[in-house]
C-alpha cells in the first residue's frame, strides 16, 4: 500500500492528517511541497491500514487538521486581567460554554472600544471526541509526534492573510472532499463563526444549486447575532473549480445583499504552489498545502498528546548538540594541531640553528681554556671576591684610630675594648636604651656616609688620679674631642664619666673613699670606605 | 512541563549515546589537541631559548675569551686558594699553628664551627653561585695588641683565604704591664668568617 522509503530524511519531512466524521486523509510534505496523499475510511479495515501505514512510514511530525459538524464558536468578554486570574477566568469561561468538552480554544480577539475595555475573546471547541480518539490512540501506539491539531475554521483565518483585499466583512465558502460545504465568517480577519454543512458525493449531483441556499441560511443566522452591521454588504469569497464557479455565475442569488468573489482553487494551487490540480471544486489541497507550508501553532491538542513531539524536539536538540560538539572540537583541535604543527616546524628550525651554532662556539671555545662555569660566571666570582675583600674588615683601624687619640693623653689607661663591624653605625644602641630618636646614618642630613663602620665599646680610666674629678672629666672631654677632630669618626659617645654628676643621679661617698679611681667609658664609630 | 515518567526514554537512547560519545571524543580530542599544542609549544620555547643563548654565547665569544684570559687566572688562583670552591680548613689549622710557634703567642686557641650559607647584607653580585661561611673562634693571650695583627698578617701570607672579623673583644689582664714574652697581657677574643664562593645547592667547582 504504501510505498514510503524509510531512508528518506526525517528532518525535514512533514505530514498533515485531515479528518472528517467520515474519512481521513494523510498528505506528506516533499522537497517544499504538497507529496502524495492516502484515504482511509473511518471503519476497523480503515484505521488497520492506517496502522500499517504508520508503522510502515518515516516517523515524522504530524499535524491534525479536523472539519466536523461538531466544532462551537462563543464570542465572550472578560476583565481586562492578566495570568492566573486571566486562566481561571477563561477555565471558567469554557467549563460554562462547553460542558465536558476536551478540545478547547480561545483566541485573544482585541479590546471592547467602549465601558472598561475589556478582553474580546473567541472560544472554540470539539464537542465530539469521538472522531478523533481512535486515530489519535493509533498516533500514540505509534509514537508519532503530533505537532499540534486545528480545525479548517481556525487554519482559513491564517489563510486569508495570505489573500489580497479581503473585506471587513467576509464569508468564505470552501468545500471540502471528506466533510462537506463550511462556511466561515471573518470580521476584520478576525473569525467569528463557521458551519459546515454536507454536500452530497461528488458526481451525484451539480454543487452550486446547493451553496446560495446555504449562504443565505447563514446570512440570515448573522443577522440574527447582528455580527453584520445594516447597510453593510457581505462579501462572499467562493473557493471552488472553474465549472463550478460558472454554474454558480449562472445561479440566481437569492441574497441581493452580498456581492460574491469567485476563487479559482486550480488557479490558485497552480499560482502559490505550483501544482497542477484536477478540477475539482475542493479546497483539501490548497488547505493542506498552506497548514503544511505554514505549520501554525498547536490550537487544540493537549501535553499528553504532543509529548512525542516534545521528545522528538528533545532528540533532534541533543543530536544537533552532538553534531555542533562534534565540528566545534574537530575545528578546536584541527587548529590546535595545526598550531602545534606550525610550532614543531618552528621548534626544530631553532633546534638545527642552536646545533649548528653550538657546533661552532664549540670550535671557537677549543682554542679557550676549560672552564668549570661560564666565562660571565667566571668574572662574577672574581667581582665578587672583589667585593669581599672591599667589605674585609680588622680592629685595625679602629686600634688606630684609638691609638692616635690616647698617644696625646698618656695617663688614660685602657681596661677593655669591645669591638665590633656593622654596616650600621647604631648597632647596639637600641639595646641600652640610648638610641630613641636616632635616625639610620643614610638620613642624617650634614653625615658621612661609609662603606661600613666599626664600632668600639671603651672601658678606661686615668692613672695617675689625685682625686681631682673636674680635671678628670675634662680629659675625658678632651680626649673625645680629640677623636672627634679625625676624618674617620663618625659619632664618639661619652658614655658614662669618672663621676656621674647629672642631677638624676645619686652620688654617696665619704672624704677617704673618694678619689682613688677614675672610671669612664666611650662609644666610638668610625667609617671605613 | 513534561514529567520525566511521560518521556519515552526509548526514542532518546540513541541521541543520549551518540551525545555522551561525543563528549567522550571531543574531550578526547580537546584534551589531547590541547596538551599536544602546548607541549609543542613548551620544546618550542625551550629550543627558541636555546638558540638564542648559544647565538649570544657565540656573538659574545670573542668577548667571552677576553674575559677568560683576564679573570681565568684570577679564578684558578682563588680556587687554588680556597676562596672559590672548597675551603681549606686544613690550611687554616696549620697557619695558626705555624704562626703561633713563629710569633710566640702566649695562648692560642680556636674553634672553627660548621659552614652556613652567607647572606651578606651589602650589594655583591654572586648571581649563580653561593656564599658560604665557616665561623672560627679565636681566644689569644696576648703579649700586647700588636700581635693580634702580626698574626693576621702571617694568617693572609700564608692561607691567603677570603675573611673578615665581625666581633673582638679586648681585655687588660692586670693592672701592670709585664714585659716577659710569655706573659698575656690582653686576652682577645675574635670571631672571623672564612668566606668562600661555590655553587648553590651543595654542588662543588671543580678544576
Amino acid at each position: 500500500m504504501i510505498s514510503l522509503l524509510k531512508s528518506k530524511s526525517e528532518f525535514f519531512n512533514r505530514r498533515a492528517l485531515f479528518i472528517s466524521a467520515d474519512k481521513m486523509c494523510v498528505y506528506h510534505w516533499d522537497k517544499g511541497n504538497l507529496g502524495s496523499s492516502y484515504l482511509f475510511d473511518l471503519n476497523d479495515v480503515g484505521r488497520d491500514n492506517f496502522k500499517r501505514y504508520l508503522q510502515e512510514s518515516q516517523n515524522s511530525p504530524m499535524t491534525i487538521l479536523v472539519d466536523f459538524i461538531e466544532e462551537e464558536f462563543r464570542q465572550d468578554t472578560i476583565p481586562h486581567v492578566f495570568g492566573a486570574d486571566r486562566q481561571a477566568l477563561i477555565k471558567r469561561k469554557q467549563s460554562r460554554l462547553f460542558r465536558d468538552a476536551n478540545y478547547l480554544y480561545t483566541q485573544d480577539q482585541g479590546r471592547e472600544e467602549e465601558g472598561r475595555r475589556d478582553d474580546r475573546l473567541l472560544f472554540t471547541a470539539l464537542t465530539n471526541d469521538e472522531i478523533l480518539k481512535p486515530w489519535l490512540s493509533l498516533l500514540n501506539e505509534c509514537k508519532v509526534p503530533v505537532k499540534g491539531i486545528l480545525s479548517v475554521s481556525l487554519l482559513l483565518q491564517s489563510y486569508i492573510k495570505t489573500l489580497p483585499n479581503i473585506s471587513d466583512n467576509a464569508l468564505i465558502v470552501t468545500m471540502q472532499s471528506i466533510s462537506g460545504l463550511r462556511q466561515t465568517f471573518f470580521q476584520k480577519k478576525e473569525l467569528k463563526i463557521s458551519r459546515l454543512s454536507r454536500l452530497p458525493r461528488y458526481g451525484t449531483e451539480p454543487y452550486a444549486p446547493r451553496i446560495y441556499p446555504e449562504i443565505d441560511k447563514i446570512q440570515r443566522y448573522l443577522n440574527s447575532l447582528r455580527l453584520i452591521p445594516d447597510e453593510t454588504s457581505l462579501e462572499v469569497y467562493i473557493f471552488a473549480d472553474k465549472k463550478t464557479l460558472v454554474e454558480l455565475g449562472n445561479e440566481k442569488s437569492p441574497v441581493p445583499s452580498h456581492r460574491n468573489h469567485h476563487l479559482d482553487i486550480t488557479e490558485l494551487l497552480e499560482s502559490k504552489a505550483g501544482l497542477k490540480a484536477q478540477p475539482l471544486p475542493f479546497c483539501d489541497q490548497l488547505l493542506m498545502y498552506h497548514l503544511l507550508k505554514t505549520q501554525p501553532k498547536n490550537c487544540y491538542a493537549s501535553l499528553q498528546e504532543m509529548r512525542y513531539m516534545k521528545t522528538r524536539a528533545l532528540r533532534i536538540a541533543m543530536n544537533a548538540a552532538s553534531v555542533l560538539l562534534l565540528v566545534s572540537s574537530f575545528i578546536y583541535s584541527g587548529l590546535n594541531f595545526m598550531s602545534g604543527l606550525t610550532s614543531k616546524q618552528e621548534s626544530l628550525s631553532f633546534k638545527s640553528k642552536a646545533d649548528f651554532y653550538q657546533t661552532r662556539y664549540d670550535l671557537a671555545r677549543e682554542r679557550m681554556p676549560k672552564t668549570p662555569v661560564e666565562p660571565e660566571a667566571v668574572k662574577i666570582a672574581v667581582d665578587a671576591v672583589g667585593t669581599l675583600n672591599e667589605y674585609k674588615s680588622t680592629p685595625y683601624e679602629m686600634l688606630s684610630f684609638l691609638g692616635k687619640g690616647l698617644l696625646q693623653f698618656p695617663d688614660i689607661k685602657l681596661d677593655e675594648l669591645d669591638w665590633s663591624y656593622s654596616l650600621d653605625p647604631n648597632k647596639g644602641l637600641a639595646s641600652s636604651g640610648t638610641a630613641k630618636n636616632i635616625l639610620p646614618a643614610s638620613i642624617i642630613p650634614g653625615k658621612k656616609v661609609f662603606k661600613y663602620y666599626q664600632i668600639s665599646n671603651i672601658k678606661a680610666h686615668i692613672e695617675p688620679f689625685d682625686g681631682n674629678y673636674r680635671e678628670a672629666i675634662s680629659k675625658v672631654n678632651q680626649l673625645a674631642e680629640t677623636l672627634r677632630e679625625s676624618d674617620a669618626a663618625y659619632n664618639i659617645t661619652i658614655e658614662s664619666f669618672p663621676l656621674d654628676i647629672s642631677s638624676n643621679a645619686t652620688l654617696q661617698g665619704d672624704s677617704e673613699s673618694v678619689g682613688k679611681v677614675a672610671l669612664f667609658s666611650l662609644r666610638t664609630v668610625i667609617g671605613v670606605n | 512541563m513534561e514529567k520525566n515518567s511521560e518521556i519515552d526514554w526509548s526514542i532518546l537512547k540513541g541521541a543520549l549515546i551518540l551525545l555522551c560519545s561525543c563528549i567522550v571524543i571531543c574531550s578526547a580530542l580537546i584534551s589531547g589537541s590541547y596538551y599536544f599544542d602546548k607541549n609543542i609549544d613548551r620544546q618550542l620555547r625551550h629550543n627558541k631559548g636555546v638558540f638564542q643563548a648559544i647565538s649570544r654565547k657565540y656573538l659574545d665569544v670573542d668577548h667571552e675569551e677576553k674575559i677568560l684570559l683576564e679573570y681565568y687566572p684570577h679564578f684558578v688562583d682563588l680556587y687554588n686558594r680556597g676562596i672559590i670552591g672548597r675551603e681549606k680548613r686544613l690550611n687554616w689549622i696549620e697557619a695558626l699553628r705555624q704562626s703561633g710557634e713563629k710569633l710566640q703567642i702566649p695562648s692560642l686557641r680556636f674553634t672553627i664551627k660548621s659552614q652556613e650559607v652567607f647572606n651578606p647584607g651589602y650589594q655583591i653580585n654572586y648571581s649563580g653561585y653561593a656564599l658560604y661561611r665557616s665561623n672560627m673562634e679565636l681566644k689569644l693571650g696576648l703579649l700586647h695588641e700588636g700581635e693580634l695583627f702580626s698574626l693576621l698578617n702571617y694568617i693572609n701570607q700564608t692561607v691567603q683565604g677570603a675573611y673578615t672579623i665581625s666581633d673582638c673583644s679586648f681585655k687588660r689582664n692586670g693592672s701592670e704591664i709585664q714585659y716577659n714574652k710569655d706573659h698575656a697581657n690582653i686576652t682577645v677574643s675574635c670571631l672571623l668568617h672564612w668566606i668562600t664562593i661555590d655553587l648553590p645547592g651543595g654542588n662543588r667547582i671543580e678544576i
